[in-house]
């Protein structure tokens, strides 16, 4: 009987802790849009490799949601701990706060009297790294009681801005810098193709997003997946799932965005212009480029400074030539397993409460407005410079500025090359394609500056 | 004018903005420490009115305004330092004085000609027929190969155009035609 009754507990205990009980309607529907998402990249093939660990972290969060818990902490009194690990002396030490507010200990000295110290440099010097609040008149330690889940240490990566800038280092390692460096006109049009970010801040401003969730709204339009959740994880980290499902899908319907409205902005004669050939790029050139660039952009936005610093280490690990193994894993092991880390735990935060609400509709649309806005403005700006130079620069081009690399650029020859078959635009339209990516970093720079 | 001089002047006048606009900037760091992109040496907090609440439209308007301006500032002070240390770089290779003047002789050659037909590099190019593509052959890879095509010539000055792709039929298995490249490397 006793056997019975202890298998009927274990069944019960089991069915209470199981899914189906603790889960509400939001996790089962978020359920099914992880499941749209994993279709999305797995038969329509839309960026698959950032697409599908985002989709299988929302689908595994929300089948157990304690996998991204913080840990659990209990409070014990400071006194109480010194006295367990055999410090009675410091046990007995009075605890004050200063005027200040912060925690101190009063510690008899030399010449009788009191000194007070900092409760943290004390716990410091002690070896004990635990947290420490002031509750009812004393110090009180925050214990971990509960490990945290897998997710929320992985997660630490993308909290502390971590895995981005190490993405930013793969992608460093795969660019190759020669258009730009050939024609750094190009630059200009990098430059323009970011009007998508700052014109979307305002349209989030209007539909009543705080300036720092508007701010990571608009840099969708810098169509840089690492950028983007930089930007998110620092200014509202509360939207990262969404954003990033939102950046990432747009990337992969640039080929469908974009045409449309280059085919609307210019004429049948501009976009027939064929190009002059890029000159030749020396090494040096190209060894020098890598450490100007950074010099100058940490100077002057500090802010952009970790991930345009490590864009540029990665590609000065390329165009030495003499570091080939780091590059190599730069560029393959490092970047795919920061990949899937980053999107596994972005994923992880897309929840219920966060995604299934109005304000993601709202990214959704805003995030379609930034990358138009944003071809518009390269193409437009593409034009002026078509028009600049008698007509030697095609504004498709223009186009390629957002920094979806290297889809935009593509996008860029195909349409050109409807209206002329042996027009080669690719190389030219790469220049402005990996100029974005330096112009999303610091218009990224630019919005932590103001709002961070 | 010519189209770089006149990108010359007007980013000479910008960066110059761009100097003026730092050196207020620091006349106002002691009274009141701002970044770089706040703009005029004011705090943020002229963006609040009495009661506190955040003038959205006016923080709205100022980000539009100092991001697009400083993201232009920066990457035409790359385009400026490209520029100079590309010209250093090739002088200091032996691209020096008379490799350049013959350069510019051609160059001059060159623009004579073609500025006599200002409007022909306005006109449409003639199209060319598009190349022969053998059924099953992506567009990404056709497009990859005509690009390689185009920059071959790009030495000599000559320019190829694709006329065809087809599948190369070979007789020898992948697998023996990579062991025979292994083999031969050292070679």
């Amino acid at each position: 009987m006793d056997i019975w009754n202890g298998f009927l507990d274990s069944i019960t205990d089991l069915i209470t802790k199981s899914g189906f009980n603790t889960l509400d309607w939001k996790n089962f529907v978020m359920m099914a849009v992880a499941g749209v998402l994993i279709y999305l990249a797995i038969v329509k093939q839309f960026e698959p490799l950032l697409l599908l660990p985002i989709a299988f972290g929302m689908f595994l969060v929300n089948l157990y949601p304690i996998i991204m818990n913080a840990p659990q902490m209990t409070l014990q009194p400071l006194t109480e701990y010194l006295t367990e690990n055999g410090n009675e002396v410091a046990a007995g030490f009075g605890q004050v706060l200063n005027a200040q507010g912060q925690a101190c200990l009063q510690i008899p000295n030399a010449s009788g009297g009191m000194d007070l110290v900092l409760a943290r440099d004390f716990l410091t010097d002690q070896g004990i790294s635990y947290g420490i609040v002031w509750q009812e008149n004393q110090i009180m330690l925050e214990i971990p009681a509960e490990n945290g889940g897998l997710f929320y240490y992985l997660y630490q990566g993308v909290k502390l801005g971590i895995y981005p800038p190490l993405i930013f280092l793969g992608i460093g390692a795969m660019t190759d810098f020669g258009p730009l460096i050939a024609n750094p006109k190009s630059f200009l049009l990098g430059a323009a193709a970011q009007l998508g970010i700052f014109i979307t801040f305002i349209g989030a401003i209007l539909l009543n997003f705080t300036p720092q969730e508007a701010g990571a709204i608009g840099i969708i339009g810098g169509a840089d997946g690492p950028t983007a959740i930089f930007v998110t994880s620092k200014l509202a980290p509360h939207l990262l799932g969404p954003i990033a499902v939102a950046a990432y899908s747009y990337m992969a319907l640039v080929p469908i965005i974009q045409p449309p409205i280059m085919k609307a902005l210019t004429t049948k004669k501009e976009r027939s212009v064929v190009m002059e050939q890029l000159r030749p790029v020396s090494k040096l050139e190209k060894v020098l480029f890598p450490i100007i660039v950074t010099a100058i952009v940490a100077l002057l936005i500090p802010d952009a400074a970790p991930l345009v610093g490590m864009l540029m280490l990665g590609n000065l690990f390329r165009e030495s030539g003499v570091v080939s193994r780091i590059s190599n894993t730069a560029q393959n092991e490092l970047m795919n397993i920061i990949t899937i880390f980053l999107g596994v735990t972005v994923g992880a935060t897309a929840t219920g409460d966060v995604f299934l609400s109005p304000k993601t509709l709202g990214i959704i649309v805003l995030g379609l407005v930034a990358f138009s806005i944003g071809t518009a403005g390269g193409v437009l700006f593409g034009k002026i410079m078509y028009k600049a130079t008698g007509g030697k620069v095609n504004p498709l081009i223009g186009s390629a500025g957002v920094s979806a690399v290297p889809m935009a650029a593509r996008v860029a020859q195909k349409v050109g090359q409807k209206e002329n078959p042996s027009n080669f635009l690719l190389m030219h339209a790469m220049g402005p394609n990996v100029s974005g990516v330096i112009g999303s970093a610091v218009a990224a720079g630019v919005l932590l500056s103001i709002l961070g | 004018m010519g189209y770089n001089n006149k990108v010359f002047h007007v980013s000479r006048l910008v960066f110059s903005a761009c100097i003026f606009l730092m050196w207020r900037l620091s006349v106002g760091q002691a009274e009141r420490p701002v970044g770089i992109c706040c703009p005029q040496g004011v705090s943020k907090d002229f963006l609040w009115d009495g009661d506190g609440k955040m003038d959205n439209l006016g923080l709205s308007i100022t980000v539009l305004i100092t991001g697009m301006v400083v993201v232009f500032i920066m990457l035409i002070l790359l385009i400026w330092i490209i520029k100079i240390y590309s010209t250093i770089v090739h002088k200091a290779t032996g691209k020096g004085k008379g490799s350049s003047a013959k350069g510019e002789n051609v160059k001059k050659k060159e623009e004579k000609p073609q500025q006599a037909q200002p409007m022909k590099a306005a006109k449409l190019p003639v199209a060319q027929p598009a190349p022969a593509v053998e059924q099953g052959i992506p567009g990404e890879v056709v497009a990859a190969i005509a690009a390689a095509v185009a920059v071959m010539g790009a030495s000599s000055g000559a320019r190829y155009s694709l006329r065809s792709v087809k599948r190369s039929v070979s007789s020898r298995p992948v697998w023996s035609t990579a062991g025979l490249m292994e083999n031969t490397r050292p070679f």
